[in-house]
């Protein structure tokens, strides 16, 4: 029988796939921290249901009920399920464009995803990222077929440009800050620059993530194996895991935070 | 110059955009080639002479020959004001 090993449960399918309303030609995979083994006890699963129409599920109460997908909640065997169902069209058309990114034009970087109407990218791109470190639970072949249609390159390569930007937009505050010599709230702005400047690392390292709480999880797996990353990861615990007493402290830690965010981003491809 | 020791000015940054090294800054922004984002990633933090030495390691050659070319250089970085000498 076929079973997901969840912390130090082992959660038959076939059941978990009972609870789950969805038809033979849909798509079902569970995703998340505890799928990528980087979740805790508090941790929830993540089930998606890739269908064919949204409409079958109108039937079903769901908490959160938008245009283009709908979420609900369940529990079983101690675990908490979220429960999305999105239409497996938006995803082929996502896929479609993800594809068809052209990379060396001038437009900007939000712009190189023209996204279906009604969509937030962040929900899109979080889709995206689940997908693709999921596990398939039904239809195995069709969630092989979608898989094998996404150029991952030109995934990773977005995922990096996207979130460089995000680096260079906060960054501004940090430097603004250091400039105006308030250091206390230039080192709060940094350490959020820290985790963004990670973030397109990990992307550039072809590891996907979709919230900043994965960020160090995830550093710490590739620094298993990866002498640059574990580099880095010693770094940013440097940085950040030290106690700042004085002005003249601040000053230092948020000069620290600069280089390395700026050593970290000149080693990144765009 | 030679025992000069400098440090970035915060404000520039360098970014790899299709396989060009970037350097950028409000109002500036230009091109380094290989030996320029060598002397930019090293300059913190070391005597003008001490990189000299480590550039002419790297790519094989005899100091005296690149002297006058990163000297060039980091007084572009200066007039540029990409980087600042330590007092």
């Amino acid at each position: 029988m076929l079973e997901l090993n969840i912390l130090d449960k082992q959660i038959p399918v076939s059941k978990l796939l009972e609870v789950l309303k969805y038809k033979e030609d849909d798509i079902v995979f569970a995703a998340g921290s505890l799928i990528e083994g980087i979740g805790n006890r508090h941790s929830d699963l993540d089930i998606f249901i890739l269908t064919e129409s949204l409409e079958r599920f109108n039937e079903i109460e769901c908490e959160y009920d938008f245009d283009q997908f709908k979420v609900t909640f369940t529990n079983a065997y101690g675990i908490g399920f979220d429960i999305e169902v999105w239409s497996k069209e938006l995803l082929l058309e996502v896929i479609s464009k993800i594809n068809l990114i052209q990379f060396d034009t001038s437009t900007r970087t939000y712009n190189l995803l023209d996204l279906p109407n009604n969509n937030r990218i962040e929900d899109i791109m979080s889709l995206v990222h689940r997908f693709i470190t999921g596990t398939a639970l039904y239809n195995q072949d069709g969630f092989n077929s979608l898989l094998e249609k996404l150029n991952l390159d030109n995934y990773y390569r977005l995922m990096v440009r996207m979130s460089m930007n995000e680096v260079d937009n906060t960054i501004d505050d940090l430097i603004g800050n250091v400039d105006k010599k308030d250091f206390t709230n230039a080192v709060l702005v940094g350490r959020t620059v820290l985790v963004e400047t990670l973030t397109t690392y990990l992307f550039s390292m072809k590891m996907s993530l979709d919230r900043p709480k994965w960020v160090y999880p995830k550093l710490r797996q590739l620094a298993e194996t990866d002498d640059v990353a574990k580099k880095f990861m010693k770094k940013f615990d440097e940085i950040t895991f030290v106690s700042l007493s004085n002005e003249k402290e601040f000053e230092k830690n948020a000069h620290k935070i600069l280089d390395f965010t700026n050593l970290v981003l000149s080693k990144i491809e765009l | 110059m030679l025992n000069d020791v400098f440090t970035k000015n915060y404000t520039f940054r360098s970014r790899k955009i299709s396989n060009q090294n970037i350097l950028f800054a409000s109002g500036f922004c230009y091109e380094l080639n290989d030996t320029g984002t060598f002397i930019w990633e090293n300059i913190s933090d070391q005597s003008v002479n001490e990189i000299i030495e480590m550039l002419a390691k790297e790519y094989e050659v005899n100091p005296e020959d690149i002297k006058d070319d990163v000297i060039n250089f980091i007084n572009f970085l200066i007039e540029k004001k990409a980087i600042i000498k330590d007092e």
